[in-house]
């Protein structure tokens, strides 16, 4: 398969996991018909850039990502997503399309934390997914990013936004 | 109250009065006196003179003064109203108004649009949007092949140039604005609705203190 990108440095094996049905027919039939939404450019350059965004100048630690970009499928993507949720006690609340809806268990500091996910597409093969808290505390939410989705997720990220711009 | 210095105080080259820059922005004489001390945090990290160098602004956003980006250099320009270089008070708070939460929406589109307009020729050319995906691509440490950034270019062009005149306007602009408002996402910083929790102004005074002349 040729492949038409790579990453600086890359070393470990390009190839994505294959995962078992593990959303309904109805969702996989669905996804595999369509790709994701299209990401324009600037909704691209204005997400993932670090020189965008402001917020820097205002917060003291390096602020933590919650938008990655993957070279796997949207199909992937979702189900992936959806045994992360599984894994952490999160129960998937809807599941369509590219987007989804998760919410943990028990209750937080503000109720339970509910986090959604979305998956677009920047061009074929490269897919961008955005996390956002939907409800909850902030701390559990970037907490829960940072500690539990972050590792969880490592197989099938290509870069969290934010990364590389620390070199000196 | 806290220590309250008797020497008189000395203002940033470019000091305006509160006052004067709350009146004129979307914040507040309390905000724009915890601005004040973000700036100085800022105007004093490489270089002591009360400026914001782009340096230190590189600094701020990277904490690595030597790196080098096109967005810094785009964001540091449109700060840098008076065109000589650095960012005084002045025009850090009148070009952060424009982040602020309540600044209008026809003020933050304006703005994107001058980011993007690279050679600021009034309109958003492929070419310009093309050195920027590959710009961000750089700045990622990603690599996509030629092809692949070229149907990013397209396709995006596609959606956003709708006279098909092969630029963006800023009629048309504004338009795809409308349509995705998430594009202008990043022209919002909430931070600055907390900005006096954050920065409180160690000297609590009810009247503007004396300016030098």
């Amino acid at each position: 398969m040729r492949v038409p990108w790579f990453s600086k440095g890359f070393t470990r094996s390009i190839s994505c996991p294959i995962l078992d049905d593990q959303v309904e027919d109805g969702q996989e039939i669905a996804r595999t018909k369509s790709p994701p939404p299209f990401y324009n450019a600037f909704e691209f350059i204005s997400s993932m850039s670090s020189g965008f965004d402001l917020s820097n100048l205002f917060e003291n630690k390096r602020k933590s990502g919650s938008l990655f970009t993957s070279k796997c499928s949207g199909s992937t993507i979702m189900a992936t997503l959806e045994t992360v949720a599984k894994t952490f006690n999160f129960r998937v609340v809807w599941s369509k399309g590219y987007k989804l809806k998760m919410e943990g268990e028990s209750e937080g500091r503000k109720g339970k934390l509910a986090v959604t996910a979305e998956v677009y597409e920047v061009a074929p093969e490269v897919a961008v997914v955005e996390f956002s808290k939907a409800a909850g505390d902030t701390l559990e939410y970037k907490k829960f990013c940072e500690e539990d989705a972050r590792p969880a997720l490592k197989d099938i990220v290509w870069s969290w936004q934010g990364e590389n711009n620390c070199q000196s | 109250m806290g220590c309250f210095s008797s020497k008189k105080t000395k203002y940033t080259p470019g000091y305006e009065e509160p006052t004067v820059l709350a009146s004129e922005t979307s914040f507040s004489v309390s905000e724009v006196e915890a601005l004040y001390e973000l700036f100085k945090k800022l105007s004093r990290s490489i270089i002591d003179d009360g400026l914001i160098h782009k340096e230190e602004f590189q600094f701020a956003l990277f904490r690595n003064r030597n790196k080098k980006n096109l967005f810094v250099d785009r964001i540091f320009d449109l700060f840098d109203i008076k065109r000589n270089g650095v960012v005084d008070f002045g025009e850090f708070v009148r070009s952060l108004s424009i982040f602020h939460p309540d600044a209008p929406v026809s003020e933050k589109i304006a703005f994107a649009f001058k980011l993007y307009d690279l050679r600021q020729t009034g309109f958003i050319e492929r070419d310009e949007l093309k050195e920027m995906v590959v710009a961000l691509l750089h700045e990622s440490d990603l690599i996509l092949s030629e092809d692949y950034v070229e149907t990013i270019v397209d396709k995006t062009y596609t959606d956003a140039d709708t006279k098909g005149d092969g630029r963006i306007d800023q009629e048309e602009w504004k338009e795809f604005v409308l349509k995705n408002p998430s594009l202008i996402k990043n022209m919002t910083l909430p931070y600055l609705k907390d900005i006096t929790l954050a920065f409180p102004s160690f000297v609590l005074n009810s009247e503007v203190p004396d300016s030098e002349v």
